[in-house]
């Protein structure tokens, strides 16, 4: 018998075929995130310099949005279609199950409808937390104060269905505390927080890696650790003291390796100056080597460069000395550790958690009786 | 003791190959005698794999469950063992060996050229989410690689049936062992997020290790459905199981030869 068109669409929506379409579809696009350097994992510059390498795919890769796989609408789309497709094979599943009565009592059949059931609950779960929530960066020096808004974030990305305003509460970092196995492998990272709105006042929150810590429905991940030099910039003609805070470094690893290192960024400076800390320092005869991971005996390198990037001058700033630099007086006053936080609102997560669990549960019901078969008595030919 | 470790490494994939030369000449031979001694060899680099594991967890103080070395000597040990159990339960062959084991002592192998480290734990490993997740991980390749044996078998069946399985027999094999393989895959993932939320304050973070490992599971999903609803059998089913082992493959060792990956792999 030929089925009418909507009938033919709902059973083509929920089919196999597809299931198998759209498979393959993550397939190559998994792929291209491999071939094409993601705005997530690569610099601008970066992927910039990739596209002048590689012209010709790169426009096919900006028309499909392939510099970032996983946020652009083709991805979406696929996403949505299995949705669709798992929403639809489940409806088909339950009118067949009306029609056949006596699969109602089996408990693999049950096992495939909650099965899939629960992988509709994980995309509405990712869905309300994706619309509904947000996830922020928040950079913070020791002793200085977070007030949950917009400004207060250096990176955020907020979902289109959020009502929720900015909560406005305050979460103050007070000490960051690392500790080393054999002078270089971090072994344990933790920072401690006081944080406080209208109503409620914590002290002393440990948040270590691993272990986040929940205040008003946010929740604060431990992400990066670097040093913060507290820097002065005076002008000797004027007397004008043009900069006088902490300076974030970055933080980069090479194997058990760690650099402390940024550019200063200023728009009064006629060159880049860029400076890297030695935490802890000896001075072997004018030269400086590095001697440990954890304030002792701190010290700035500079190093100057034009536009070329050519070093101009080089030299240090000691701790609590002064130097001159492009004509400027710098001053390294202070040392403290900067921690970085992910900062999230996840209002899907019940959905999604369930779900999960729920979803494992009914793939045990749906295999279970090979799974019998498989831990049973039933002797192999 | 480090000294010591690596002779029982050696020790260990050396008796694995030899596990996998006696075992392809008694196939071959039809010689139980050889069958068996192929049975011991395994049973003795079992243990080997074993005492270097647990060298390796008194050396570096940890379970040897963080850098690319320790994954792989975890992940053959798993899969060996999940191999061992079914023979004992006769639910598996010898000849799955010969697929398994060759797999088990190459991986061993790029374990070892991957170089060996004996760092402490870094914060970001200290968590039995992550216990969790490796094993269930290596459980799930355990599985599929039985599977993969079974395929293989099937799609290649010897001239002479002699003492080989048959094809239905195999193809059941096949089928239940993608079975088992899936549940621990999802197990893997579900621990993997949690993980995840804890350290990176999400769940899912689209890394493309992750999303091999979730095509690898898709892959494996619409095997289970081809089978069920499209009737798929012998060779069409092997090809798919196959085919999931490869992207599975991929999403073990080859996403990280491409690009940076935030998820550390074996």
């Amino acid at each position: 018998m030929k089925k009418s068109i909507p009938a033919g669409i709902v059973s083509w929506a929920g089919s196999l075929k597809l299931a198998l379409v759209l498979v393959l579809l993550l397939i190559i696009l998994g792929l291209s995130a491999v071939i094409f350097p993601q705005q997530s994992d690569f610099s601008t510059a970066d992927i910039k310099a990739w596209k002048v390498q590689h012209t010709v795919i790169s426009k096919f890769g900006e028309i499909l949005g392939l510099f970032s796989v996983f946020r652009s609408p083709v991805f979406l789309a696929v996403i949505i279609l299995f949705a669709l497709n798992i929403l639809t094979c489940t409806i088909l599943h339950l009118a067949e199950l009306k029609v056949r009565p006596r699969d109602r009592g089996s408990v693999t059949s049950w096992g495939f409808l909650l099965l899939h059931i629960s992988l509709l609950g994980i995309l509405a779960g990712g869905f309300i937390t994706t619309s509904s929530g947000m996830t922020g960066t928040i950079l913070l020096t020791e002793g200085q104060v977070f007030t949950e808004q917009k400004k207060d974030y250096i990176i955020l990305s907020s979902g289109p269905l959020r009502k929720k305003a900015h909560q406005k509460f305050k979460a103050r970092l007070k000490k960051t505390t690392i500790v080393y196995a054999r002078g270089t492998i971090p072994l344990q990272v933790s920072t401690v927080m006081d944080f406080r709105s209208q109503v409620e006042q914590i002290d002393n929150v440990e948040i270590r890696i691993n272990h986040p810590y929940t205040f008003m429905g946010m929740a604060f991940t431990q992400d990066e650790i670097g040093f913060s030099p507290r820097i002065s910039v005076r002008d000797p003609k004027s007397g004008e003291t043009l900069l006088h805070s902490f300076v974030a470094l970055k933080t980069f690893r090479e194997g058990n390796n760690w650099n402390y290192t940024d550019f200063l960024p200023v728009d009064f400076l006629k060159n880049r100056v860029y400076l890297t800390l030695f935490p802890d320092h000896k001075d072997e005869g004018g030269k400086i080597r590095k001697t440990g991971e954890l304030p002792g005996k701190p010290v700035l390198l500079f190093e100057e460069r034009d536009p070329g990037g050519r070093i101009i001058s080089k030299g240090i700033i000691p701790y609590g000395g002064k130097s001159q630099i492009c004509g400027f007086e710098f001053g390294f006053h202070e040392l403290r550790y900067w921690t970085s936080f992910i900062v999230k609102a996840d209002p899907g997560y019940a959905v999604f958690g369930f779900s999960v669990w729920m979803g494992l549960f009914s793939l045990l019901l749906r295999y279970s009786a090979e799974l019998k078969k498989l831990f049973g008595s039933e002797v192999k030919k | 003791m480090r000294g010591i470790e690596i002779v029982f490494l050696w020790g260990a994939v050396f008796l694995y190959a030899l596990t996998f030369a006696f075992g392809i000449t008694g196939t071959i031979w039809r010689k139980n005698v050889i069958e068996k001694i192929s049975d011991w060899l395994l049973g003795i680099a079992f243990l080997l794999h074993t005492v270097t594991g647990v060298l390796h967890w008194i050396n570096s103080g940890h379970p040897p469950v963080t850098d690319a070395y320790e994954l792989n000597l975890t992940g053959v040990w798993i899969t060996i063992l999940v191999y061992i159990i079914f023979r004992l339960l006769k639910k598996t062959d010898l000849v799955i060996g010969l697929v398994v084991v060759p797999i088990s002592f190459l991986t061993l192998g790029y374990g070892y050229i991957s170089g060996i480290q004996f760092d402490p734990m870094g914060p970001a490993f200290q968590s039995p989410w992550l216990i969790i997740h490796v094993i269930f991980a290596w459980l799930a390749f355990g599985s599929y690689a039985i599977s993969t044996g079974a395929a293989f078998f099937k799609l290649c069946p010897p001239k002479e049936g002699g003492r080989f399985p048959g094809s239905d027999d195999l193809d059941l094999m096949e089928y239940r062992f993608v079975v088992l393989g899936f549940i621990n895959h999802a197990v893997m993932i579900i621990s993997g997020a949690i993980w995840a939320k804890k350290l990176w304050g999400h769940y899912w973070n689209w890394d493309p290790l992750e999303t091999w490992s979730l095509i690898a599971f898709l892959v494996y999903a619409f095997y289970l459905h081809a089978r069920s609803f499209l009737n798929w059998r012998m060779k069409k089913s092997a090809l798919m199981a196959i085919a999931g082992i490869i992207v599975l493959a991929i999403s073990f060792w080859g996403v990280g030869l491409f690009g940076p990956t935030i998820h550390p792999g074996p």
